[in-house]
């Protein structure tokens, strides 16, 4: 039933009517915390985006200079990872480039992890299934910081891997490479998110008919064949889904550069939190988490439109 | 052994490895996170308990935490009602809106909240301005226990109830509120360690009082006060872990007793 | 008969899909009354707006001369059989039948001699405690009728409640319902989409489809005066041979000129395309009539199906012949088919 036809058509119908009445009552006090606690913030987010801040003093004048400064170009190139930017305030960029290519990793890291795991579970695990999930589902519910700050332990100087090593005789020296780099980051982002991932991925595995890979079988298929025809296509939609679920709030994750990143290893909501904190900067942090929201909203935007694409022009040639 | 069951048990191990490092850490005999282990010991837990902050943070918590998952679910509870059993125009939106917390990187949700309680409303910090702030990220997690918990109960068993005489209210304390219990008690638990849990909006909304994630996370400068740190982390990741697996029982068990199908 | 449930004009939208486009008819009291139809007909929209759970789009509904309009569920004096029972989880056997009484505010006693009535009129005695999980498809369905019957209900709705039992059970519930029914004396509005269990049940059937009633008949009547070719082919099977109306009580078509009853009520002008309707029992194989080939014998114990090719038609014609000779066509053989006058009937589409 579209939406359309419930605004027009049915609302004629006074029980229709009643039922929405008691619906809309019913819902009145989410909508209230939605409004007050997520749209208006977002809306005053984006009222201070436009203004700026003068030293201590808040200028209440309407400007696109945060968005200006963001985009404003330069002579002199600042070179980064063999790019150069030709910006006057390079930072926010590098930053929004770097976070979004190690959370891109970071989730093609957790899908790949995750999808045999998520397979184990659907097909191989046969008793106390249950207690599998519940393994699984427990990481995602206990504390992020935590599980973050657990790699700071084990990979950190005087870390588990290191001490392990050392007093193994393997090495004399601590490693300084495994912490405080973007390969920390991401090996602890994926530690953090891909159970997040398993979970809808067995659900959408879960679904699928088994005798539709017996018919399969039957006609001819290979166990391989199965697997890529039959299986993987029918998955996809909740991979993809699971996917966007960790690629989208990685991109601004805050604690895990901040506890294992290091200076090499920060991301754009190290930058957003800097702006509102040491540098004293809220209405340039508002510009910055605005862009980056906007950012990820149009990558996702042009990812699913791919994906919609391409299974378009596969069903056309299928 | 066939490869794919390696690959779980590799899997599960890199999954927990870490967090149980945590935890060995903490019952070793030794100011340092390191190998090799010097011997079991609880100092660092009896410790812990000494250290006034750290009390007064975790009471912050605990009250925060009972507070936001009272309010949270007697929230959900209604809005979980409507988008299951009601139609009503803008539906879809609403419930779409509604999840937005979780994929909004909760760092845009803190400043967005830092912003219109400081430069609008003009309102100080305080641990009120965070349970605010986790009321709204725990209110998509509750609403999609509660609704999953209600999609599972034939509704014709509360038609059955208004065909019997009972009116809604009735209806809903005889006969839906029951069915759902294990969904509220599902709600409650984890709107419990979310809020209890939750760090970068406590972090950025709260005034001079601490959360415990909060204290946690000013305790990790100290390297001298790791072990401590070590101990109250383990607690928490073991009173969690209890209760999620609480939760997950209770909502489990409520889905397969009430199903016809499997009698 | 007094009508006690009265149906006018009603309508259901759900969207942009119509379920009712217009129902208008009666309900006599102490008539066990069915509708039947194919899934999706709307006959269960029917029954929940009889329940007061839908409301009508347009239209209204009365029971016993008060208009039903925006009265909810619990204010009629209906009460429902649920097609999934619905019997509360949560609760055992004597809670389930004692749901509703607990509205009723009777005392204690009273309620306790009501439970165990219901429990003994569906022969559920010694079950009172019994939780709800442990009981069988049968019992589930015994338990919904006995909290529906136990509020004493003018009308008892019934959807589908014996879909979900195995053939022996039903078959059983079928004979116990019927008797029920007679002795409580109260009126049962049955939802079924199976004609004979319609036909076993019922004192007058509706036939409903696509959001439509077609007919409102005794089983009898349906059967032999079907208004169209949807009923007759709905209930029971029909040969169904394209005709034109060549005169008064006559039909020409591939078969010659014919007479043939008209059981349509309007009347049809000479020249209309009809079809010529003739149960297969009505048929006999003989020495007279038209010729045509055994193409499929089928044998059942009590009849013998046959399908005859006849010349001249694009479909076979089935008959039924009841097997008193013992004696079995062979497939090929040449046979003459011929029926009686008055069993030809004229049904438009």
């Amino acid at each position: 039933m579209s939406s359309a036809t419930t605004n027009g058509v049915a609302l004629r119908d006074p029980a229709r009517r009643r039922e929405a009445f008691a619906g809309f009552w019913l819902i009145t006090p989410a909508l209230v915390v939605m409004v007050s606690m997520l749209a208006l913030p977002m809306v005053a987010l984006v009222v201070l985006s436009f203004w700026t801040q003068d030293g201590f003093t808040l200028d209440t004048t309407f400007t696109l200079d945060n968005y200006r400064r963001l985009f404003a170009t330069s002579e002199r190139g600042v070179a980064w990872m063999g790019m150069t930017f030709y910006l006057e305030y390079p930072v926010p960029a590098i930053l929004m480039i770097k976070s979004l290519v190690m959370s891109l990793t970071a989730t093609v890291a957790v899908v790949l992890m995750a999808y045999p795991m998520a397979y184990f579970l659907a097909f191989r695990v046969k008793r106390n299934k249950a207690v599998w999930i519940i393994l699984l589902t427990i990481p995602f519910w206990t504390s992020y910081l935590l599980r973050v700050f657990s790699w700071k332990v084990v990979l950190g100087f005087n870390g588990a891997i290191n001490s392990g090593l050392i007093s193994l005789g393997i090495i004399d020296k601590p490693l300084e490479f495994l912490l405080y780099n973007p390969a920390a980051v991401m090996i602890t982002l994926s530690h953090a998110w891909v159970t997040f991932v398993v979970l809808p991925i067995y659900v959408s595995l879960e679904k699928i008919d088994r005798s539709m890979l017996e018919a399969a079988a039957d006609l001819g298929d290979s166990r391989w064949r199965r697997f890529r025809r039959i299986t993987l296509p029918l998955s996809m939609p909740g991979t993809i889904a699971a996917a966007l679920m960790v690629f989208i709030p990685t991109v601004g994750d805050y604690v895990t550069p901040q506890l294992v990143g290091g200076t090499g290893g920060t991301m754009i909501g190290s930058l957003v939190q800097q702006l509102f904190t040491k540098q004293n900067d809220a209405p340039m942090g508002a510009a910055v988490s605005l862009v980056m929201m906007l950012v990820i909203a149009l990558l996702v935007l042009l990812f699913l439109t791919l994906v919609g694409y391409w299974k378009m022009r596969a069903r056309r040639q299928g | 052994m066939r490869p794919l069951t390696i690959y779980a048990a590799l899997f599960m191990a890199f999954i927990y490895g870490p967090v149980l490092l945590l935890v060995v850490f903490s019952l070793n005999d030794n100011t340092f996170a390191t190998f090799p282990l010097k011997g079991f010991t609880l100092r660092h837990y009896v410790e812990m308990w000494s250290q006034a902050p750290m009390l007064a943070a975790l009471g912050n918590s605990l009250r925060i935490g009972l507070g936001v998952t009272l309010l949270t679910t007697a929230i959900a509870i209604p809005a979980a009602l409507a988008l299951t059993r009601f139609r009503f125009p803008g539906k879809p939106a609403i419930l779409g809106a509604m999840m937005l917390p979780l994929v909004i990187p909760s760092i845009v949700l803190a400043v967005s909240l830092l912003v219109i309680i400081l430069k609008f409303l003009n309102i100080p910090l305080s641990l009120w301005t965070v349970a605010a702030g986790h009321v709204l990220i725990c209110l998509p997690f509750c609403t999609s226990v509660l609704m999953s918990r209600m999609e599972g109960f034939d509704p014709s068993l509360e038609e059955a109830s208004r065909d019997l005489g009972s009116p809604p209210w009735q209806t809903f304390r005889r006969v839906t509120l029951p069915l759902a219990m294990p969904g509220v008690i599902s709600s409650l638990l984890l709107g419990f360690i979310i809020s209890f849990d939750e760090f970068v909006i406590a972090f950025f909304l709260t005034g001079t009082d601490n959360t415990l994630p909060v204290y946690l996370y000013s305790q990790l400068r100290f390297p001298n006060r790791l072990p401590a740190t070590l101990a109250l982390g383990s607690l928490i990741l073991v009173g969690s872990t209890l209760l999620v697996v609480i939760a997950e029982i209770l909502r489990r068990r409520g889905v397969q007793s009430n199903n016809p199908g499997d009698l | 008969m007094t009508p006690q449930i009265a149906i006018q004009g009603v309508t259901k939208s759900f969207g942009s899909f119509q379920a009712l486009k217009g129902v208008t008819f009666d309900i006599a009291k102490g008539e066990f009354f069915s509708m039947l139809g194919a899934s999706g007909c709307g006959k269960t929209t029917l029954l929940r707006i009889l329940a007061g759970i839908e409301q009508p789009t347009t239209g209204r509904v009365s029971i016993d001369a008060k208009d039903m309009t925006g009265v909810p569920p619990e204010r009629r004096p209906t009460n429902m059989v649920f097609q999934s029972y619905a019997i509360f989880p949560h609760m055992n056997v004597e809670e389930n039948i004692g749901y509703g009484l607990k509205n009723l505010k009777l005392s204690r006693a009273e309620a306790a001699a009501a439970i165990a009535g219901a429990l003994e009129m569906v022969k559920l005695e010694g079950m009172a405690k019994r939780n709800a999980h442990a009981l069988s498809g049968g019992q589930r369905q015994r338990v919904a009728l006995a909290r529906a019957l136990v509020m004493r209900p003018k009308v008892l709705l019934l959807d589908e409640p014996l879909s979900a039992l195995d053939k022996k059970l039903r078959e059983d519930m079928q004979l116990e319902l019927r008797a029920m029914q007679r002795s409580l004396g109260i009126t049962f509005v049955f939802v079924t989409h199976d004609q004979e269990e319609a036909m076993t049940l019922s004192d007058r059937i509706a036939i409903v489809s696509g959001g439509r009633i077609l007919q409102i008949d005794t089983p009898k009547r349906l059967y032999d005066a079907p208004v169209n070719r949807e009923v007759a082919e709905f209930i029971g099977t029909m040969n169904l041979i394209p005709a034109r109306v060549s005169g008064p009580g006559m039909v020409e078509g591939a078969l010659g000129t014919l007479s043939a009853a008209f059981a349509d009520v309007a009347p049809r002008e000479t020249g209309a395309a009809v079809h010529l309707a003739l149960r297969p029992e009505r048929l006999r194989l003989g020495d007279e009539g038209l010729g045509g080939t055994v193409r499929e014998a089928v044998y059942l114990g009590d009849r013998i199906t046959y399908l005859v090719d006849v010349p001249g038609l694009a479909a076979p014609l089935r008959v039924a012949d009841s097997n008193r000779s013992g004696e079995m066509r062979r497939i090929g053989a040449p046979v003459r088919v011929s029926w009686p006058d008055d069993a030809g009937l004229v049904l438009g589409d």
